[in-house]
């Protein structure tokens, strides 16, 4: 089967055609059907440029990299990746100052000068060692100025831990906050508990509070992990918003405890679309919204967002274990397949290359064929086994809303998306 | 509508350096030039065609005709009653050639009216024409027209003014492919007949000396006159006299189709009927070892002129008529472009003697340089004339005429440059050449600003303009501080032309402030003329400023 290179869709403002490579976004005229669209003038926007660099395997040292601060997390959530931090026994203990330091080193001796370098905290929960991070942070942000270096950090966290201290630390940088919240209290304390079992909603507002009420330079967002049963988008993303949130996401879990099965995509799909839906209507009305998956989506198509690789993972991204050693993805903590160095080198150059290659999108299958596949880009590389029809056509699905929302806002509000 | 002209949306398909399928952008119509003279890349009159639904007509002259009336569209757009009957009416006798007669609306600028349109042009209270009142009415509101055809009777029809585009911005869906540009260039006479003032893509001569007869001596003044290159009435015996700008003489759209080919060819400003025999090919470049006494006698011109200027500027009667009126005015503008000329014929020497002194650089030979400061004996004239002595003049009609010859292009003084930038040009000096150039692109400034003092000083009958000046007796102490003076200013510019730029520049300065305000030149002749004298200047004594013949 050969792969289209562009397709045409229908928006409520008229029929577009989408050409795959740079996620170029073109009007037919009104009244025009694409049907009868002569394919020979699409040639300059398939011929356009280099193809936007998608057939090559970058070679790119990190530009951002996370730290597992620790293996030990206060929370015990049915459905962690990460094993609470413990990645199946594969890290123990707390990252050292100089584990961290040395790592810190070795991203901003190899990053590229005039982008922003990023190092990101994750564990486990993080702030349980916030020593460590306060530490890094004031050590990444004096290298970084010696170098002339732009930094900003990252840290995903349960919330609970955070002290004052903390968040003076987050609201005087430019620190990406990430608050794994459910959504309000039932919701949220239904899988998301303490060791003893018992609902931490009090203990994660409490936590998170001051930091919504003063963010400072910092963005904060809710990260809400959607399980099986329990598709209620629109009334959790109210929730979360009450509380103070100005970006709220959602994650579905695709493998393990609470992932979603081939009835439930369906039921996804429309949820995230009808949240969708109103926002959109808010944004048309003038207003506008903190739905973070439909900004991102609606800010990737506007700039044309398109990649062979879902992620960063084992190229401007890596993660490094409270050991030292540099893997590909945080979530692949101890799995020697996504190991980037041999133990002695942080970045093995020919183990990276292998890595990307492996993992192009124009070399799995059936995602070389799919139409979304520069903007699903496959999709989770740890999630990969859990991809399946349903799966795929929901992410597709969402696309596809999301096409019409953008050719839809951009015609009515043009100055949302920014300058040109 | 063709699907394939793709407007790209987002970022990245606007990165695409390319257009769609169709054509370029360069012939939409908003980018290109469009006026109502039909040689460009649309008639914008065409637009106005359809200005009343379901007619289509015709501008022809001052008359609205109606060339097409739309019945089926009116049809099938459920136009009903009085309105389809009166278009019926119209429809059904095309042979009655239905004319426009009168147009009520809505005028931009001129309010709600009902012209004639026979009446349109006539006065300024109204539109210039059917045309320009078409065009004024509001798009949107109500228009009546009132339509006359032959053997039938007259016919009013009510109706809103079409607007030029849909409702999605595009031109309106009713205009032909083709519509807006069909009548450009045709015919090519009426665009060339219009399009004058250099407009014209290749040379379109608007205001010619008219050909001279065989039996007329050439440069007859009765053919120094200046008319209309597209007038009607070519006979040149008598010369003739027709006004530049009355268009009523000029050749018109019809007229121009049948008679284009008698427009005459146009060299050197005048229509030729005869052979061109071109005259003596000026500006060859001088023999070898004749450049420098070449620049010297033209040195020496620049400052025979200039005195010439300076004596004949303090000549004209700053009080001449009362305050304010034409007179005044005039003598004081001809006083100040005079002095204007002569400062500008010093910076002339300056560059002359610039020149001398680069020839004497380059030449390697021993000694200071030598800067040329004398007065020519002798001031250039048209080819062939021996040259004609320095003298000093009140600006009567007859000196003005010697100015105006001095500094016209092609004879005199610019012809004696055009040699020596021949002789730059030649040997590939660019500097020098851009030096020569300049000094005679400003020769033909001066030329025209002496044709505008011509004009000027002419308005008054006799010279009242002039003081009444008389030559100073020998002895005259105030003639003898203005020579002190001027012999000063002489010794300045030595002074600093020896040494060359911008070693001398202290020195050139010092001579421009002995040359102005009271105490300088200036003064002197001021001096001298309020007291009745006219400002008059003898070769110095000193070897230095001896008088320089022209060059053998």
């Amino acid at each position: 089967m050969t792969a289209a290179a562009w397709r045409p869709f229908r928006s409520r403002i008229g029929e577009h055609v989408l050409v795959l490579r740079g996620t170029q976004i073109l009007d037919l005229p009104a009244g025009a059907h694409a049907a009868d669209l002569d394919p020979a003038a699409l040639d300059p926007f398939l011929d356009h440029g280099d193809g936007f660099g998608l057939d090559a395997v970058p070679r790119i040292a990190p530009q951002g990299i996370s730290l597992n601060v620790t293996s030990a997390c206060n929370l015990g959530c049915a459905y962690c990746y990460a094993d609470r931090g413990r990645f199946s026994g594969n890290q123990r203990g707390a990252m050292s100052g100089s584990t961290a330091e040395a790592a810190v080193d070795t991203l901003l001796a190899s990053c590229e000068r005039t982008a922003r370098a990023t190092v990101g905290f994750l564990g486990g929960e993080p702030f349980l060692h916030p020593a460590l991070v306060h530490e890094v942070v004031a050590y990444a942000t004096a290298r970084a100025a010696e170098l002339g270096q732009p930094i900003g950090f990252s840290a995903t966290t349960n919330g609970t831990r955070l002290r004052p201290a903390d968040h003076e630390l987050v609201r005087t940088r430019r620190f990406a906050l990430t608050v794994s919240i459910d959504g309000g209290r039932s919701t949220h304390d239904l899988l998301r508990r303490n060791l003893l079992g018992g609902g931490t909603f009090d203990e994660v507002i409490a936590g998170i509070a001051p930091l919504l009420a003063e963010p400072g330079l910092a963005t904060v967002t809710a990260r809400a992990t959607v399980t099986a049963g329990h598709l209620d988008l629109t009334a959790r993303y109210d929730e979360l918003v009450a509380e103070g949130f100005g970006r709220v996401g959602f994650s579905p879990v695709r493998l393990g405890f609470g992932a979603l099965g081939e009835a439930d995509w369906p039921k996804w799909t429309e949820a995230s679309t009808a949240l969708a839906e109103r926002e959109l209507g808010v944004l048309l009305g003038g207003g506008d919204t903190g739905y973070d998956n439909f900004i991102t989506a609606l800010r990737r198509l506007h700039g044309g967002w398109s990649a062979p690789f879902p992620c960063g993972a084992g190229g401007g991204y890596a993660s490094v274990s409270t050991e030292g050693r540099w893997y590909a993805c945080h979530r692949a903590i101890g799995n020697e397949e996504y190991a980037l160095g041999d133990g002695d080198t942080a970045v093995d150059p020919a183990r990276q290359g292998t890595f990307l290659a492996d993992r192009h999108v124009d070399r799995i299958e059936p995602c070389n064929t799919c139409w979304a596949r520069y903007l699903c880009s496959g999709g989770c590389h740890q999630e990969a086994p859990a991809r399946s029809d349903a799966s795929c056509s929901a992410i597709r699905d969402w696309l596809d809303y999301c096409l019409d929302a953008y050719c839809t806002l951009s015609a009515a509000r043009p100055e949302w998306f920014g300058g040109s | 509508m063709p699907a394939d002209k793709l407007q790209p949306r987002n970022r990245t398909a606007r990165l695409v350096d390319a257009h769609g399928a169709g054509n370029p952008v360069v012939t939409e119509l908003e980018s290109g030039v469009g006026n109502c003279f039909p040689g460009l890349e649309a008639d914008v009159r065409n637009l106005d065609r359809r200005f009343f639904p379901y007619l289509v007509v015709d501008f022809i002259g001052s008359d609205i005709v109606v060339s097409e009336v739309a019945l089926a569209r009116a049809q099938s757009d459920g136009v009903t009653g009085a309105r389809l009957t009166n278009l019926t009416a119209v429809a059904n006798t095309p042979n009655a050639a239905w004319r426009v007669t009168s147009l009520g609306g809505d005028f931009a600028g001129f309010g709600q009216q009902t012209y004639a349109v026979a009446s349109l042009g006539s006065s300024t209270s109204r539109p210039i024409s059917a045309w320009t009142a078409v065009r004024l009415l509001r798009p949107g509101t109500q228009v009546m027209l009132t339509l006359q055809g032959t053997g039938v009777p007259a016919v009013t029809l009510t109706d809103t003014r079409a607007s030029y585009l849909s409702d999605d911005g595009a031109f309106a869906e009713m205009f032909a492919p083709g519509e807006l540009t069909q009548s450009l260039c045709s015919p090519w006479t009426h665009d060339f007949r219009d399009c004058g003032c250099f407009y014209w893509a290749s040379n379109h001569p608007d205001i010619v000396q008219p050909s001279e007869p065989a039996a007329v001596t050439p440069d007859d003044p009765a053919y120094a006159v200046r008319v209309q290159w597209m007038r009607t009435d070519r006979q040149t015996s008598p010369p003739p006299v027709d006004p530049q700008h009355d268009q009523t003489q000029a050749l018109q759209y019809f007229e121009i189709n049948r008679r284009w080919q008698e427009l005459d060819i146009v060299l050197d400003g005048r229509e030729q009927r005869s052979p061109y025999a071109p005259g003596t090919v000026a500006g060859a470049p001088l023999a070898a070892g004749t450049l420098v006494p070449t620049l010297q006698y033209a040195a020496g011109v620049e400052l025979a002129v200039m005195l010439e200027y300076l004596a004949a500027a303090f000549s004209l009667d700053l009080t001449a008529g009362a305050v304010g009126s034409a007179l005044r005015d005039d003598a004081r503008a001809a006083r100040y472009e005079l002095l204007r000329v002569a400062a500008s014929e010093m910076r002339h020497l300056k560059a002359v003697n610039g020149l001398l002194f680069e020839e004497h650089q380059a030449s390697g030979a021993a000694g200071a340089f030598v800067p040329t400061l004398g007065v020519a004996t002798l001031v250039p004239e048209p080819a062939n004339a021996p040259g004609r002595p320095v003298d000093f003049r009140p600006l009567r009609p007859d000196v003005l005429a010697y100015f105006v010859q001095v500094e016209a292009p092609s004879k005199t003084v610019d012809a004696l440059y055009g040699r020596i930038l021949a002789t730059y040009v030649r040997d590939r000096r660019e500097t020098q050449a851009a030096t020569v150039a300049q000094v005679m692109a400003e020769g033909a400034d001066h030329y025209v600003t002496f044709l505008a003092v011509q004009e000027w000083l002419n308005r008054h009958a006799g010279t009242p303009y002039l003081l009444n000046l008389q030559v100073p007796a020998a002895g005259d102490a105030a003639l003898a501080t203005l020579q002190q003076r001027y012999e000063d200013v002489l010794g300045h510019l030595y002074d600093g032309y020896a040494v060359g730029m911008p070693a001398g520049a202290t020195a050139v300065a010092a001579a421009r402030t002995a040359m102005l305000g009271p105490a300088g030149v200036e003064g002197a002749c001021g001096d001298l003329a309020a007291a009745g004298t006219l400002p008059v200047f003898a070769v110095p004594a000193d070897a230095r400023f001896a008088a320089i013949a022209p060059p053998p």
